[in-house]
């Protein structure tokens, strides 16, 4: 739990000259669950690209495994961190086409696929739940089965830190919850996940750490339980919170 | 559901087609071949036979046209759209038909008297639009959005200019309207056989980067994060795209609607795996060159309407078809 994965020190991150997070600190560590959450434009997703590689910092550095992440070449790069972006396309193809391409960083020049990517992939679909749907095509599916198939290629791709921007956006409540279950099973897997989210509750239900952005910079970086104790976070968005005590932890909602 | 089956069918019914078509193609013609008389001449070498001359210097190669340009400007087409992610996308977009067109015009004024620079300035324009465009779309921001606009812009001033040529040099340019429509009628083998090699090797090559493709579809983030270096692989595709386009051009003259329309009918068929649908357009954009050529020489014998004007006849009604018909295999916007 406390090896350092990936390693931000004094970043600075933006489009062009401006700066959109600035001076920013954090260590993820090696199999927790960290969410980001902070209010819109304060610089979650940029913040997230950048921890993908897909957006060059303006300053300060990132240690991906002891090793600066800008010296990893592309395929290195993607067997050691998945990235799964906001609003994918839903090109006409099958689930299992779409899984499959998961395990792209690890073919050879002739694209051909071994025995383990095949092996891989109908993991990656097993887990995630999309073996019912294998042969369905994407453009045929619903949003959560559509999102489910996305995990399930970032899931092939078989890497120790997963990256995912609002995974939950555009689901319905019971798929939400259940698309965060599936992030907690991952993670008790061995997995590493940073993503960013929208709802506060669910952030605190189901990560291990919460930083709390504000206009590009970190304002705290705690559990749940202490996050939520300091008030920062009802600060930062304006809201009352509300803690309800159940069995084995508590839940959390908030009103204006 | 794609299963395997169905798509042997499809690549099937599109082999009979094409091998129909070309024989459509081999014995329509301003003369009536004599099927005997040729064999007869095959037969005994006779290479001055009348039989034997109009196969080997006006139908042969005037097939091998058609299937060479039609399965070029097909492939390039899926290969266009898929890579800008565009279902307007075609050839036309990223420069072929302008530069092509402006430098045939150029040189047809310029050196009237050197007719055979005309294809040679047409690869050269087709190429040197592509690197201008995808040069400006990479200064300007490089999406694929960006790529599209500065296309139509260059297009619009590639046009502008092959409309003043038209006007400066109306007389040599008259030359060029065959070129400008489009028209595999008097090509010959030795005009055919440099752009042939080109289209060949882009067509290999274009069929085993369908992997690839495939995953860029995905879109340039997930491609990216993939592993994919996204731009250069980008540039690769639009360079074959355009190696293609450009060389078919160079014999054809500005054939329209093939990189369209087939890309559109194919994906229909065989959806969106592009180690599929690559090969598919390639068949199925000969066929459609042939059938088109043959019944331009077929249906108003023994005058000629040149297979350019045909195809944007029949194509451009049928693809007002297909919108209309919203079925899959669109690609999303």
């Amino acid at each position: 739990m406390n090896e350092a994965l990936l390693q931000l020190s004094q970043v600075s991150a933006g489009y062009g000259p401006k700066a959109i997070v600035s001076d920013f600190s954090l260590t993820i560590r090696a199999g927790e669950i960290l969410t980001l959450v902070g209010p819109n434009g304060c610089g979650k997703s940029t913040l997230l690209k950048t921890m993908a590689g897909h957006l060059p910092p303006l300053s300060g550095q990132l240690m991906l495994q002891g090793k600066p992440l800008t010296s990893y070449a592309p395929k290195a790069l993607a067997k050691t961190l998945s990235f799964l972006p906001q609003g994918q396309p839903t090109p006409d193809i099958e689930v299992e086409q779409l899984v499959s391409h998961g395990r792209f960083p690890y073919l050879g020049f002739q694209r051909h696929m071994t025995p383990l990517d095949r092996q891989k992939t109908e993991e990656a679909m097993a887990i995630t739940g999309v073996l019912p749907l294998r042969h369905r095509l994407l453009s045929s599916l619903s949003g959560g089965e559509k999102q489910k198939a996305y995990l399930a290629m970032v899931v092939a791709q078989d890497t120790p830190l997963l990256l995912l921007d609002e995974p939950t956006t555009y689901l319905d409540i019971g798929h939400q919850f259940e698309l965060l279950s599936l992030v907690q099973h991952l993670n008790s897997a061995g997995k590493t996940v940073v993503m960013v989210l929208h709802d506060l509750s669910h952030a605190l239900a189901y990560s291990h750490r919460i930083a709390l952005l504000q206009q590009g910079r970190l304002l705290c970086c705690q559990t749940p339980a202490s996050l939520f104790a300091s008030g920062a976070m009802q600060q930062v968005f304006g809201v009352t919170g509300h803690q309800v005590c159940r069995e084995g932890g508590y839940d959390y909602y908030f009103t204006p | 559901m794609n299963s395997c089956k169905p798509i042997k069918r499809f690549f099937f019914v599109l082999l009979c087609l094409l091998l129909l078509a070309i024989c459509f193609s081999l014995f329509t013609g301003a003369t009536t071949l004599s099927w005997q008389e040729l064999l007869n001449d095959l037969a005994s070498a006779n290479q001055s036979g009348t039989a034997y001359r109009i196969f080997c210097y006006s139908r042969l190669p005037r097939t091998l046209a058609a299937i060479f340009a039609g399965s070029a400007l097909a492939v390039s087409g899926a290969l266009i759209q898929a890579v800008l992610n565009n279902a307007l996308a075609s050839p036309n977009l990223i420069g072929v038909n302008a530069g092509a067109g402006f430098f045939a015009l150029l040189t047809a004024s310029l050196f009237p008297a050197l007719p055979f620079l005309v294809p040679l300035s047409a690869f050269f324009g087709a190429f040197l639009a592509t690197l201008i465009i995808y040069g400006v779309a990479a200064k300007a921001g490089r999406s694929r959005i960006t790529l599209i606009l500065a296309g139509v812009a260059i297009s619009g001033i590639l046009s502008a200019g092959m409309d003043a040529l038209t006007l400066l040099f109306p007389d040599d340019v008259i030359g060029a309207t065959g070129f400008l429509i489009g028209s595999f009628s008097g090509v010959t083998m030795s005009g055919l056989f440099p752009a042939a090699y080109f289209i060949l090797a882009g067509l290999l090559c274009a069929c085993l980067m369908g992997y690839d493709l495939n995953v860029l579809a995905l879109g340039e983030t997930i491609a990216q994060s993939l592993g994919m270096r996204v731009m250069p692989l980008r540039f690769c595709f639009l360079a074959l795209a355009s190696l293609l386009a450009g060389s078919a051009v160079s014999f054809a003259g500005l054939l329209g609607f093939i990189g369209l329309l087939v890309p559109h009918v194919c994906r229909r068929f065989f959806g969106q795996d592009h180690r599929l649908l690559l090969p598919a357009c390639a068949l199925a954009g000969a066929a459609l060159a042939l059938c088109c050529d043959a019944l331009g020489k077929w249906l108003f014998a023994p005058f000629e309407v040149p297979v350019g004007i045909l195809l944007s006849f029949l194509g451009g009604p049928f693809f007002l078809f297909l919108l209309l018909q919203r079925g899959r295999g669109r690609l999303h916007e």
